[in-house]
């Protein structure tokens, strides 16, 4: 894929995702019988958001977005993995260096929290995208979308899906496991002191992120063989749009859980579905 | 014949008795002040009598000296004991019962705050109730202190917070946070997710509803600002303000009457429970299960409406009986409901309690012992959930509760997951209740009129069991169509403070909203804030004197 396409893409993703955010405030309102809000909502929110005062003005809200941008961006162009995986992890260092640095008690926490979650689930997901690797031979996501069409499912996969699905609530900071921000328990956790146009590019950011988390699901792990140019796009957001609806649906569904639990339940993910996809990878199905 | 629980009273104190007064059912000793700490304990530890509250009284008008009473009851009897000592004004001072009953901590600073009686030996006599920059020796439950009295301004007083055990960061929960918008603040001290300890300050916002009552206010007036005292259960402490004066008068409300209270304390409570499922579940994030249990209350909120006029706030009772009867036509309806909100509740409860995750989060969380329940006076679900047997519907009858079937919900899991449930099982028994009631509603007027003036200085106290417990009030009828004094003493008085022997090692920060929150705590909002300069974009934070001024401004009108 050309430059210029993912470039156009990623802005595209960039415009969009608050849209997405909408619709997604819209459908769970209708899980909790309400009307909830209109569906450009989230778009109101960032412009009042920019027109407000910055008290708490930090260039890692910048850097946030820069990061989950570029990762948006290496997807579309079917780049290199490990650079994708490195960005969206450098985008949850920004935010617990924000936490951290502005000295709130419950930031402090909600930062603390934050850690310990990636430092469980990034071996989650990394450990699908090398259960991939391992078969494709190769760290680039075109060859690992390619080997996916040709081969199709195999029993390795399976366990990746899994694993990406289960770790997809905790990278969207969804609930039951949106722990930094815990907004009945530290008010907000890691964004608790941000406010005006830094919270603006942070909830932004963050409505990208928890895009491009359903975007990588859709295009890397489910694989449509036979799509390509047009109908691959129009398929990849299609497929995206499903994941984002059952994210927003289990997020409905279940409370939120301790960080213990939440740590034991991403414990047994990884010994049940992430090592599995690894070691049938290796076994070759 | 067994020796009633009345004479094993006078028993025990027959050589240290000054003066008795034997009421049905009331027992009012006075008793020589230095004898206050025996006395104490043989009714806590010999005759295992639950502690209710301390009530201090200016009596000097009357005798020349303040009256500190203490009461506990015997719920197994329907019987309750007031203790009174006489405490000379010359040297107001009398031995603290904190040290006997952990759950006396708050009646005796209070007392204190308000009478100006010291309770020596006390082991925290920090200020409970007076705000920090009130001058020292105004008590302003003293009679000769005008209740529009305003204390010229002071700067320089603080509240002196416990310093947080070495290594331990202080956590503020409240004034102001997301699930618990009311003006309380929990010091939570942590260690990481851990609580180690936890401190508190309470009643930024003390309306003094018992100095307005005693010094503007008239017997008929009382039951409306009464029923402002809370914004979930006001009318429990309407109907307990009436049916005491009733009870000190000496006069019987006609049976429609009572019928028409219970049911509409029964309607309350199905409102309460149902409200704090629904907070439950959003101070768990579980906003769907949150947002249902709201909707399914919405139809009592209707009927609330139907039946008295208003949402909350009924407005429907005046000393001798209530204002409105239920009309014949309308009861259908009401059945509907009934059946509506009794079928919902059921399935959503079943939803909510086959969610492992709100298992998970609830199931030996914020544990409360029985023992820690005798100690700490803690009442309703949240003494129930920990299997200590009280309910006052049934163990000190009142209104048309001796006429109905219900059922008390006794658990014993002593845990946030036991208070959820009990009130669960509760709501349901209230159904049933106002389903008997309105079938059972008998015709008449609801109203007796009350032709002469009440008897002065008869006193009585009664308690009601609201949705968060017993519900106590006492009363000494005054001159001049008013009270002499009044004393409210709402369940959440003794219930909030158990919630600092709910913070067990272990509790995490997770821990400590749902089970602050499983008390139900019901307090009445404000607090501090901060300034910042825009063009510099500096923050600062306001002197407490600065915070003064400007409030002092805003203030004029």
């Amino acid at each position: 894929m050309s430059y210029l396409q993912a470039g156009i893409i990623t802005i595209l993703c960039i415009l969009i995702a608050p849209l997405l955010d909408g619709i997604m405030r819209k459908w769970r309102a209708r899980i909790h019988s309400r009307m909830g809000p209109p569906i450009h909502q989230t778009y109101l929110d960032l412009l009042k958001l920019f027109g407000k005062e910055d008290i708490s003005r930090s260039i890692l809200a910048v850097l946030y977005i820069a990061c989950v941008a570029s990762a948006t961006f290496i997807l579309a162009l079917q780049g290199d993995l490990l650079s994708f995986v490195y960005l969206l992890t450098a985008s949850s260092v920004c935010l617990v260096l924000y936490s951290l640095s502005m000295g709130n008690p419950f930031g402090v926490v909600g930062g603390g929290r934050e850690v310990m979650m990636f430092v469980i689930v990034e071996p989650v997901m990394a450990a699908a995208f090398l259960s991939c690797a391992i078969k494709a031979g190769s760290f680039n996501i075109s060859h690992l979308i390619t080997w996916g069409n040709v081969y199709g499912v195999q029993i390795s996969s399976l366990f990746a899906i899994l694993a990406m699905f289960l770790a997809m609530q905790a990278q969207m900071g969804k609930l039951p496991f949106d722990l930094a921000e815990a907004e009945t328990e530290l008010i907000g956790g890691v964004l608790l002191e941000a406010s005006g146009p830094t919270l603006a590019l942070f909830k932004w950011g963050l409505v990208l992120r928890q895009l491009l988390i359903a975007y990588l699901i859709a295009f890397v792990f489910i694989p449509w063989p036979g799509a390509t140019g047009a109908s691959l796009f129009i398929f990849t957001a299609i497929k995206t749009f499903i994941i984002l609806f059952l994210a927003t649906t289990v997020e409905a569904l279940f409370p939120r859980l301790r960080i213990d639990q939440a740590l034991g339940f991403y414990a047994r993910v990884l010994i049940a579905a992430s090592f599995m996809a690894i070691a049938f990878s290796t076994l070759g199905v | 014949m067994a020796i009633t629980i009345e004479q094993q009273v006078l028993e025990k104190f027959k050589d240290k008795t000054e003066n008795v007064k034997s009421l049905p059912g009331r027992l009012f000793i006075d008793l020589p002040r230095e004898y206050v700490k025996e006395a104490t304990r043989i009714m806590f530890e010999e005759l295992k009598a639950r502690y209710t509250i301390s009530v201090g009284t200016d009596a000097r008008p009357l005798h020349g000296n303040f009256e500190v009473l203490h009461f506990f009851a015997f719920d197994k009897d329907n019987f309750r004991v007031a203790l009174r000592f006489k405490v000379p004004p010359d040297d107001p001072k009398i031995d603290s019962i904190t040290p006997i009953i952990p759950g006396a901590n708050w009646a005796e600073r209070e007392v204190r705050d308000f009478i100006g009686v010291e309770p020596v030996g006390h082991p925290d006599p920090r200020r409970l109730v007076l705000p920090d920059d009130w001058p020292e020796g105004v008590y302003p439950l003293r009679k000769e202190v005008p209740y529009n009295y305003q204390p010229p301004p002071t700067t320089g007083c603080e509240f002196k917070f416990k310093e947080p055990p070495p290594g331990a960061t202080a956590l503020p929960i409240g004034p102001f946070f997301p699930v618990l918008e009311e003006p309380i603040q929990f010091r939570l001290f942590i260690e990481g997710e851990n609580v180690v300890g936890a401190d508190h300050r309470g009643f930024y916002v003390h309306r003094g509803i018992e100095k307005l009552a005693e010094s503007q206010l008239t017997y008929n007036q009382i039951p409306f600002i009464a029923e402002r005292i809370c914004g979930i259960c006001g009318f429990t402490h309407s109907v307990c303000y009436c049916q005491t004066v009733e009870a000190a008068a000496g006069i019987e409300i006609p049976l429609p009457a009572k019928y028409i209270r219970t049911y509409c304390l029964e309607m309350e409570r199905v409102h309460s429970h149902l409200l704090w499922l629904g907070l439950a579940c959003h101070i768990l994030g579980f906003d769907t299960l949150f947002m249902q249990f709201w909707r399914i209350r919405e139809p009592i909120m209707w009927m609330a409406e139907r039946v008295t006029g208003n949402r909350k706030n009924y407005g429907m009772n005046l000393v001798g009986g209530t204002r409105r009867n239920i009309p014949e036509e309308i009861r259908e309806e009401l059945l509907r409901v009934i059946d509506q909100t009794e079928a919902e509740t059921l399935e959503l409860c079943k939803t909510l309690l086959n969610d492992s995750a709100f298992i998970a989060r609830t199931k030996e969380v914020g544990i409360l012992t029985p023992e820690e329940v005798r100690l700490t006076g803690a009442l309703g679900p949240t003494a129930r959930a920990s299997g200590v047997d009280i309910d006052v519907r049934r163990d000190h009858p009142y209104q048309a509760y001796p006429y109905l079937n219900f059922e008390v919900i006794v658990l014993d899991g002593c845990d946030v997951l036991s208070r959820a449930l009990v009130r669960v099982y509760e709501t349901i028994e209230s159904l049933k209740m106002m389903r008997q009631i309105l079938k059972e509603l008998p015709e008449g007027p609801t109203m007796v009129k009350i032709e002469e003036e009440l008897p002065p200085y008869r006193e009585y106290m009664s308690a009601t069991e609201s949705p968060r417990g017993e519900d106590f009030h006492y009363i000494m009828l005054g001159e001049n169509n008013r009270p002499y004094r009044w004393k409210v003493r709402a369940p959440s008085y003794m219930n909030i403070p158990s919630v600092f022997w709910m913070f067990k090692p272990g509790t995490t920060i997770a821990d400590a909203p749902i089970t602050i929150g499983s008390v139900d705590p019901c307090i009445s909002c404000t607090e501090r804030f901060e300034i910042i300069d825009r063009s510099t974009g500096e923050s600062q934070f306001l002197s407490q004197k600065e915070m003064y001024e400007i409030s002092r401004k805003g203030g004029r009108r």
